[in-house]
């Protein structure tokens, strides 16, 4: 009895991970050059050009829902912003709405990420990964907003750049 | 008793699950200010208040008034008052506390003490590098906003502003040739894979660079730096 059930949880588990993986019906791949400029104290307007890149993947659901799937990397170049005494910090924000402008889901502030480097010169970096699953009608029409937020201890105030997806 | 415990555990409990319900909500609003945060209005405005913070610090007539002698160095009133007003006025728009004089005097001095090591060393940079800068610089000044709102708020032109800003952009070019020339070379390259490792062995080399700098300075305030109530430990 107690093989059966443990037979039955094992099929279970992998009914679920082959239900997922068979119903990802669509995705989307977003790669932005974000580049952009601020003032700093000791540099005058400096650049901060970064790179974003988005993966978002449905999954469609029973009852006109779906699963929404999506992970977030922030490329950074750093031989750009050589002044390695500086510190810099890329993070992204991210959120949902539907056509009237409602919000539908954010990212929780514990999932958008913050980096704070003395960057390797010459070196490309890599970072920001998130991922987080959504429950959405798909009945609706909806958008998804990017933004990321470059700051730095020379920049007088942080760079905002928003970046819109249709879904 | 066993029920009196199991109020008292049910009670802190309760206090623990508030607790973070609370830190939870006000990292949300947190956040939410900084989404707001991102307005050109906002930006523009921001700006333009550093700028008529700047115009009542700094006196762009009266450039020979010095503060600070550092080894064959030297910082002026204005840069003095540049710095604090930046510094200041920066803490107080993000709502961070703003730095003591002695912090962003520190700061100062050791920018200081780097360029007098690399004008020793020939890493100054020459005339024409100065310019390549300045000529780069113009071109991003006529499509970049924050710096037109400054200039507006300050009540000055791109020229003064430039005239003002050519020495501390110098030095910041000499500064960065120092960091390429003297600290990175000391890191070993393997340190590259593992960005925290390389991170702590940059800060090691560069205080110890540093501190080998500051022992051997000689700093002097002024009078006119002791006016304005600068210590240097």
């Amino acid at each position: 009895m107690k093989k059966l059930n443990i037979f039955i949880f094992c099929i279970l588990i992998l009914l679920f991970y082959t239900s997922e993986v068979l119903a990802a019906d669509h995705y989307y791949d977003n790669n932005w050059v974000i580049n952009c400029e601020a003032l700093t104290k000791n540099w005058g307007i400096r650049n901060f050009s970064h790179e974003l890149r988005t993966h978002e993947a449905c999954n469609y659901l029973p009852n006109q829902y779906f699963l929404f799937y999506r992970e977030v990397n922030v490329f950074w170049y750093p031989k750009q912003y050589a002044a390695p005494e500086l510190w810099y910090n890329v993070g992204v924000n991210e959120k949902f709405k539907d056509v009237s402008g409602n919000t539908l889901g954010t990212i929780g502030i514990n999932d958008w990420t913050s980096m704070s480097w003395i960057l390797p010169i010459g070196q490309k970096v890599n970072g920001g990964y998130n991922s987080e699953d959504f429950y959405f009608s798909s009945l609706s029409s909806k958008y998804a907003v990017y933004q990321t937020i470059v700051d730095a201890s020379d920049l007088y105030w942080p760079l905002f750049t928003d970046k819109q997806i249709t879904l | 008793m066993k029920i009196i415990k199991n109020h008292y555990l049910f009670l802190s409990l309760l206090c623990l699950t508030l607790i973070i319900a609370f830190l939870y909500i006000d990292k949300g609003v947190t956040w939410q200010k900084e989404l707001d945060n991102s307005s050109p209005e906002l930006r523009n405005n921001i700006h333009f208040k550093l700028g008529t913070e700047l115009k009542q610090s700094v006196n762009l007539d009266q450039n020979d008034i010095y503060i600070a002698l550092i080894n064959n160095e030297h910082i002026s009133q204005n840069e003095w008052q540049y710095n604090k007003t930046f510094e200041v006025m920066k803490s107080k728009e993000r709502n961070w506390s703003a730095p003591n004089n002695e912090t962003i005097f520190n700061e100062i001095v050791e920018r200081k003490l780097i360029v007098d090591k690399a004008k020793q060393t020939g890493l100054y940079p020459n005339k024409d590098e100065i310019d390549k800068f300045i000529k780069e610089q113009k071109i991003l000044m006529k499509s970049n906003q924050d710096i037109q709102s400054l200039l507006n708020g300050w009540m000055i032109t791109e020229a003064e502003y430039i005239n003002f800003m050519q020495e501390i952009w110098a030095d910041s070019i000499a500064i960065e040739k120092w960091y390429d020339n003297i600290i990175i070379p000391q890191i070993n390259t393997t340190l590259l894979e593992d960005l925290n490792a390389y991170e702590e062995e940059y800060t090691r080399i560069t205080n110890l660079e540093l501190s080998k700098l500051k022992d051997n300075a000689k700093i002097i305030i002024t009078d006119e730096g002791n006016d304005l109530g600068i210590l240097y430990k």
